[in-house]
């Protein structure tokens, strides 16, 4: 089967399965929407009207390329003490999750532990790296400490610093797409995924190896090659209109500039697809699709024998799977049509020549997916932070916190999700059609390959607000 | 940015198997849409709709917007704030003699429009 062959069954078997089974849509984190004023299909009409309309003014408009230098200007020294802090602050709260979930109450909604992984970690961190830029560099527990321990074996050896090994530059971002598929199927696919002993245990494994790695490998190399949470954190940082340099310097820079000199190498493309692919399938796997698909792909698995647990979490498995390779699925169909249109470039070049185009679209997966996650169970820190462990302590006085859950209407949360969803997926079109412009002479070239551009962005957009619709909790 | 062109030269036209496909999957959004009532999937006929397009190498208004973007180059604000007047008469001298040395010893160039006079 050719690889285009092969492309075309995935999108196919999936829009089949899709098309099959219609969904009766109950929502999630958008149960009000019967209060919305139009159909809900009638918003992906309008936001890929906004996309066309996007792509009209960009072809006329924009007409040099504006973001392929990060033309930065600076703004202020931050001290090295303040960055200090914050690693010290990032240890100490790492050290926190670890010992409340190994020696807390085992009940996930009374333990700090999982609540800060599931929501302040995995979602707020994302949001803060696209608003301030790489953050997670200073607050990453195991990147302080391998920092640390290579300055003391520096002085040891008489100043020398060099790792010990290079990292092999054909594995590229492949450890991180696997840690960070990892980390998702530990989310969605586990069944022991809150239990607070089992995140603790894992997270200082996970400690544990990205510090040896880091020692081997060299911290800065590891940390953006292998490290998934140091990758992916570190590839939405570059959408940030701020970016520090080694020096401690802050810059201004022009919003998503940054992603134009982001380095492609191996696994990048399918770090990208793993971050939409992994919140594709998350609103995926409450939908009323896959709630008829998944007990059938169950029995074939415990067909051969086995128990309904792990067959359950291997069907989800594939799921997961599957919607990571649809992503790239859909993605690589575009590439070939932007192939179609000149003779200059070849598919595989394109690939990586547009592929940073897919960075704002997962950050806005993951906004408009987990928008009322971070707004609603997001408050929960404020009484988790006073009793982490859940034995009844209140050391900041806030135990007797609760969720507000009236802070935002449904309405106004399922408006914000459909706002991310278009401005990540403009942000995506103004990315392509800028690289179009700066690789193609040709502007009938530049313009025509845009179109198949558009086609992925309008595809990716409709696609992500039928999920939001149709998912049901 | 820079690419090396590729060796083989673009592909084929794509294939007419896909654009059945696209066209197929709108078909049975359309009618799940009117003989089941299930609207929620006509979400999804836009993307297919303009892939169906795309696929038939139909770029509509493609030429409109070429033409759109020469235009606007044409009449680029930046030229608007060039520092000598846009006549197109005056023409910055090379430095000779004296202005030569000067220019060479100076801190900093003198500025563009002395150097015009």
């Amino acid at each position: 089967m050719t690889r285009r062959r092969l492309l075309l069954f995935l999108v196919g078997a999936l829009g089949a399965a899709a098309l099959a089974y219609p969904a009766t849509a109950a929502a999630h984190g958008i149960v009000g929407r019967a209060d919305l004023p139009i159909p809900v299909w009638l918003f992906s009409w309008a936001a890929a009207i906004v996309l066309v309309a996007s792509f009209v003014a960009l072809s006329a408009l924009w007409t040099t390329p504006q973001l392929q230098s990060e033309r930065l200007r600076p703004l202020f020294k931050l001290p090295d003490a303040v960055v200090g802090l914050v690693s010290a602050f990032g240890l100490a709260v790492f050290a926190l999750v670890v010992y409340s979930g190994l020696a807390g109450t085992q009940v996930w909604s009374a333990n700090f532990s999982v609540t800060f992984i599931y929501v302040v970690f995995w979602v707020g961190v994302p949001i803060a790296s696209v608003l301030f830029g790489n953050i997670f560099s200073a607050l990453s527990p195991w990147r302080t400490v391998a920092r640390s321990l290579r300055w003391g074996i520096a002085r040891l050896r008489g100043g020398r610093s060099e790792p010990p090994a290079r990292y092999p530059a054909w594995l590229g971002q492949w450890p991180a797409v696997a840690l960070l598929i990892g980390f998702a199927w530990l989310e969605l696919v586990y069944v022991e995924r809150d239990s607070p002993s089992t995140l603790g245990a894992l997270s200082l494994a996970y400690f544990v190896a990205m510090v040896a790695g880091m020692l081997v490998f060299g911290v800065d190399e590891w940390s953006s090659q292998a490290d998934g949470f140091g990758a992916y954190f570190g590839l939405l940082s570059k959408m940030a209109p701020f970016t520090r340099r080694q020096d401690g310097t802050v810059f201004l820079r022009r919003p998503l500039s940054g992603l134009a000199g982001m380095r492609v190498g191996p696994g990048t493309t399918a770090l990208i697809c793993a971050v939409i692919g992994t919140t594709t399938f998350d609103g995926f796997s409450n939908d009323a699709v896959w709630r008829e698909l998944e007990p059938h792909l169950q029995s074939v698995f415990s067909g051969i024998g086995l128990h309904p647990t792990p067959a359950t979490e291997l069907a989800y498995t594939v799921g997961l799977l599957a919607c990571v390779a649809f992503v790239y699925a859909i993605y690589e169909l575009g590439i070939n049509g932007v192939a179609h249109v000149s003779r200059r470039y070849g598919n595989a070049e394109l690939s990586r020549t547009f592929v940073h185009t897919l960075v704002p679209i997962g950050f806005a997966y993951v906004l408009a997916h987990y928008f009322s996650l971070l707004i609603w169970q997001g408050q929960a820190v404020s009484y988790l932070a006073s009793d982490p462990l859940g034995n009844g302590a209140n050391i900041f006085g806030t135990s007797s916190y609760r969720i507000d859950y009236t802070i935002i209407s449904f309405a106004a949360i399922w408006y914000v999700q459909v706002a991310a969803l278009v401005a990540g997926h403009v942000g995506g079109l103004t990315l392509a059609h800028d690289r179009a412009l700066a690789i193609y002479r040709n502007p009938t070239e530049a313009v025509r390959s845009q179109y198949w551009m558009l086609t992925v962005m309008v595809a990716f957009t409709c696609f992500g607000l039928w999920l939001l619709s149709a998912v049901g909790t | 940015m820079k690419l090396r062109p590729s060796p083989r030269g673009a592909l084929p036209a794509p294939r007419r198997w896909l654009r059945f496909a696209f066209f197929l999957s709108l078909v049975a959004i359309v009618a799940l849409a009117f003989a089941a009532g299930d609207v929620g999937m006509l979400g999804l006929a836009p993307a297919l709709l303009i892939a169906l397009l795309v696929s038939r190498r139909r770029y509509p208004g493609a030429r409109l917007l070429v033409a759109m973007r020469a235009r606007a180059l044409q009449r680029s604000p930046r030229r608007g704030l060039s520092p000598l007047p846009a006549t197109g008469r005056a023409v910055v001298p090379a430095p000779r003699g004296g202005m030569l040395l000067a220019r060479s010893l100076a801190h900093r160039p003198p500025p563009r429009l002395l150097l015009a006079r």
